[in-house]
């Protein structure tokens, strides 16, 4: 068992500790406070920003990804107009890896920025409420792979705020690897979501929102339905990390990890059939005849229409074997 | 098309139903008690209890049906498989061990755990009846398909034989003879296709010995004299595909070009195979009609791309329409695949037979496993049918046996034995979650008779016989349908009937019974509704043209699970939240 031990920071003055946490309260109140000022100009300039990063797409991509690690990591923006300004410019691939990239350099900036300006105050300040002693024991002070757990379940909620969570981690001493590790598994899925989202309006040849509606041949109606299965999803996904969070907090005993992988599990296969149930329904056909989607040759002369379905029976096998192996209990325990 | 029944099919079939039979017998003296009969005592081992969900599950939908479909229709019979084993996900993640924890016999023993109430009992029972009669109808269809060339004999012998067989089985000994019969056929199947697959892979392709023009038009006509095959009686000589074969050394469903124009391609990977038959031209077979009431068989040239997307069969053409609405009859389908797994009530009983929820998820994973690899199969069975000129253009049922048959008359007389024990596993199950249902949920609970354990597993086999009964009849009467499509069916009506309860039961506290049964109630009512009013069943059941169905269906699809799922949920929460239970005064 991988235990975190108590902070080797040394011990340090009253004034010096109330300075800090003074800080400390500042940055948070600024981290709430700019992302969401920053967010809505960014799409609202999306246009002229996405036309910048494009003239030299390559050098762009780089850039992005540098900008993107520090603003996101500083605070100063919000991760989701970002990501959405990747799957704008890059489109869905190139748009992801640069958004996953940007926010695991951010992590690591927010993380190492915050860790400095409180020093061991919050820490303290922590061990003087039970309660909070108890939600920083859960997250800082189990194994190595309970914490990644609950740092990836953390960041998982599209509401999730990115740079006060990093706040948090720094603040309370998280091992660092282990936040490198699992912020960009918990970013994953709402990343994804705003890349793609952004690649198709993109694709239309929109400058903006407000006029890629007006370019696509997809009506507006089958837009919104897309976005609310989206949030739907997200939705699902949300509620079974804030429910794990929830056991978790509540003490070691309360944590039923195979329950939370279970959920996760699900809501990530239900993500690939209907994604494989989308693709063959709208990116397969135009006027009858194939045009992509599941027409598309994957390797060898196989479509992807094969290769998919394949992938969605043996991966339902594979994710079955992964929770009973995470949900294995000694026979006669009604678990 | 006429079959001839050979000695050998005879005896291997014969060998097989009687070894399941004694079986029955041998195991039915084990189980005297309500607990034994419906429940197997809740002593199955996990390992067998999941391959006994594949036995109970790859039902004559899975193996004839889905085949069939490949054969005829390409990637739209694959994209079942693909739904069926989605189902279990569900299955798996949501309600496999909560359902082991509330319940004992039946599934509405779960869904009336927190109750306690007749209402529950009595709206679970009918849903689980009528669920079940639904599923049982295809499996009774592809048993009477089964016995045509196996044994030479028409359609309703088949029905009768697998009815009475069944009955026996389920009258004798209920769970315990229910669960082996699926894990020997479940074991079975599995192996045997994978032999099959091995066989057609180190075949590959070969087109015909001389190429099938287009206008080589096949005819056949049902008239007072009987069949005529080509403006001649059918006999052993003149069947259906007796001038193909004499012409080109293939029947129907053969390759046209393979790639790289070679004759033929010898053994090959599985990945080389599809990628094979994506770049070849295939020989598929265009249903017609003349005025005489003559049905003509025209040949079609098809890219094998083409094959290998949706949209080729009618259920799923609308796939390749521009519009939304053709296309909600798809979603909607696998819709209703992805949440009728969980929603099945011969496949929830099934749970109650191992001894805990641990074993209840490591059967699951088990079944996942072998099924996975079964629908896997089946793609290549399919092709393979498709491809190696024995198909029967008069049923799509056929297809599987008939490829196995290209192989020779005992690879053919295994593989329709290994079918037939299909049919009698799953439809053992289903007769049991209708025998439970009866004789435990109306009978005890909620018309309150006073029955002993003995008693009760008496009325259980009553109400098995009854509805061995009834699948009979209606085995006969759906003769013509592809069992796949009627499988749909029962998809959407256990997805729309019990999946909301479910799931509410599970995971929403303020849930009411007053919920559950609308719900339920509205779920089983509109889903079965709306399929009896659909263009699909107007033509394929009530006998409408295809154009008179879709003037004159009611409804703008044919698969209601995207409507009548939500509306189910949609009644659960209002129902409940007006039948809060008023807050206790202290």
């Amino acid at each position: 068992m991988d235990t975190q031990q108590p902070t080797g920071d040394s011990p340090e003055s009253s004034a010096q500790g109330e300075r800090r946490l003074f800080f400390s309260s500042v940055l948070a109140i600024a981290w709430v406070v700019f992302p969401p000022l920053a967010g809505t100009y960014i799409l609202l300039r999306l246009g002229s920003i996405a036309e910048f990063l494009s003239k030299d797409i390559d050098n762009g991509w780089w850039a992005y990804v540098a900008v993107f690690a520090l603003t996101s990591g500083l605070g100063l923006l919000p991760t989701y107009s970002q990501s959405f300004l990747g799957g704008w410019v890059f489109g869905l691939k190139w748009g992801l890896l640069g958004a996953i990239l940007g926010f695991t350099g951010g992590a690591a900036i927010g993380y190492l920025f915050a860790r400095f300006v409180t020093g061991t105050s919050v820490d303290r300040w922590i061990d003087r409420h039970p309660k909070g002693r108890v939600i920083r024991d859960a997250l800082a002070r189990g194994s190595a792979g309970r914490t990644i757990l609950i740092i990836t379940l953390l960041r998982l909620p599209p509401n999730s705020p990115f740079a006060i969570t990093n706040l948090a981690f720094g603040a309370t001493r998280v091992p660092f690897w282990q936040v490198m590790i699992a912020t960009p598994i918990g970013m994953l899925p709402r990343t994804a979501a705003a890349c793609l989202l952004a690649s198709q309006i993109a694709s239309v040849g929109a400058q903006d929102i407000a006029t890629a509606s007006e370019k696509s041949p997809t009506p507006v109606w089958l837009w919104v339905a897309g976005v609310l299965v989206s949030v739907a999803v997200l939705g699902v996904i949300s509620r079974v990390a804030n429910l794990a969070l929830s056991q978790l907090s509540g003490g070691a005993s309360a944590l039923r990890l195979g329950g939370v992988v279970g959920g996760l599990l699900f809501s990530l296969y239900l993500i690939g059939y209907s994604a494989f149930v989308a693709a063959a329904a709208f990116d397969t056909f135009k006027g009858g005849a194939p045009v992509g989607g599941l027409a598309s040759e994957a390797f060898a002369g196989v479509p992807w229409g094969i290769v998919s379905g394949m992938a969605l029976i043996a991966g339902a096998f594979v994710l079955a074997v992964i929770y009973a192996f995470v949900e294995r209990a000694p026979e006669g325990d009604a678990a | 098309m006429i079959y001839s029944a050979s000695v050998l099919s005879i005896v291997v079939f014969a060998a097989f139903v009687l070894a399941v039979l004694v079986l029955s017998f041998w195991l039915g003296s084990r189980a005297r008690s309500a607990g034994g009969y419906f429940a197997a005592h809740g002593q199955i081992g996990w390992f067998v209890n999941g391959i006994a969900f594949a036995g109970d599950y790859l039902s004559a939908a899975s193996f004839l049906g889905i085949c069939g479909m490949i054969a005829f229709f390409g990637y739209d019979g694959f994209l079942y498989s693909i739904g069926y084993l989605a189902g279990w996900i569900v299955a798996l993640f949501v309600i496999a061990e909560p359902i082991k924890r509330l319940g004992k016999y039946t599934l509405a023993d779960a869904l009336n755990s927190r109750f306690q109430s007749r209402g529950v009992k009595v709206v679970a029972a009918i849903a689980t009846l009528v669920i079940s009669l639904f599923y049982l109808v295809p499996q009774m269809v592809g048993a009477g398909a089964l016995v045509k060339p196996l044994l030479g004999l028409p359609h309703w012998a088949g029905v009768m034989m697998v009815g009475v067989a069944v009955t026996v089985i389920v009258a004798t000994a209920g769970m315990v003879s229910t669960t082996w019969v699926q894990f020997i056929k479940g074991t079975l199947l599995v192996a045997v296709c994978s032999v099959v697959v091995w066989m057609l892979l180190q075949r590959g392709f070969a087109v015909p010995s001389a190429p099938i023009a287009a206008d080589e038009v096949q005819r056949y006509r049902q008239s007072s004299a009987g069949l005529e095959v080509n403006g001649a009686p059918v006999s052993a000589d003149n069947q259906l595909d007796s001038g193909l074969r004499a012409r080109h050394g293939v029947g129907f469903g053969s390759i046209a070009s393979l790639p790289g124009g070679v004759a033929q391609t010898g053994p090959l990977g599985p990945v080389e195979y599809i990628g094979t038959f994506s770049a070849s031209t295939v020989t598929t077979w265009r249903k017609g009609s003349e005025p005489d009431g003559t049905t003509t068989l025209t040949p079609v040239d098809r890219a094998g791309s083409d094959l290998l997307l949706p949209g080729a069969n009618p259920t799923f053409k609308g796939v390749r329409a521009d519009g939304i609405v053709p296309k909600l009859d798809f979603i909607s389908l696998m819709l209703a695949l992805f949440l009728g797994t969980a929603s099945l009530p011969h496949i929830l009983i099934r749970y109650y037979t191992v001894k805990d929820a641990a074993a209840a998820r490591k059967s699951t994973v088990v079944g996942i496993g072998a099924i996975g690899v079964f629908y896997i199969l089946t793609l290549y069975l399919g092709i393979g049918a498709m491809t190696s000129g024995a198909l029967d253009p008069t049923d799509t049922n056929m297809s599987a046996p008939l490829l196995a048959r290209t192989f020779g008359e005992g690879l053919f007389a295994v593989i329709s034995a290994v079918a037939f024990t299909t049919v009698l596993g799953t439809v053992s199950g289903l007769i049991m979650a209708g025998a439970g249902a009866v004789a435990h949920d109306l009978l005890k609970d909620a018309f309150r008779m006073e029955l002993s354990d003995q008693q009760q597993v008496r009325a259980g086999k009553l109400a098995a016989v009854a509805l061995g009964a009834g699948a009979i009849v209606l085995g006969i009467l759906f003769e013509r349908m592809n069992v796949t499509f009627l499988v749909g069916w029962a998809f959407n009506v256990a997805a729309s009937a019990n999946l909301p309860a479910l799931v509410m039961l599970l995971f929403w506290r303020r849930t009411t019974k007053q919920g559950v049964i609308a719900a339920m109630a509205v779920g089983l009512v509109s889903s079965l509704g709306w399929i009896l009013l659909s263009a699909d069943t107007l033509e394929k059941v009530y006998g409408y043209s295809a154009a008179g169905a879709a003037s004159s269906s009611i409804v703008p699809f044919s698969q209601p699970a995207i409507i009548t799922v939500p509306l189910g949920f949609v009644t659960l929460v209002a129902v409940s939240l007006l039948t809060q239970p008023k807050a206790s005064s202290q």
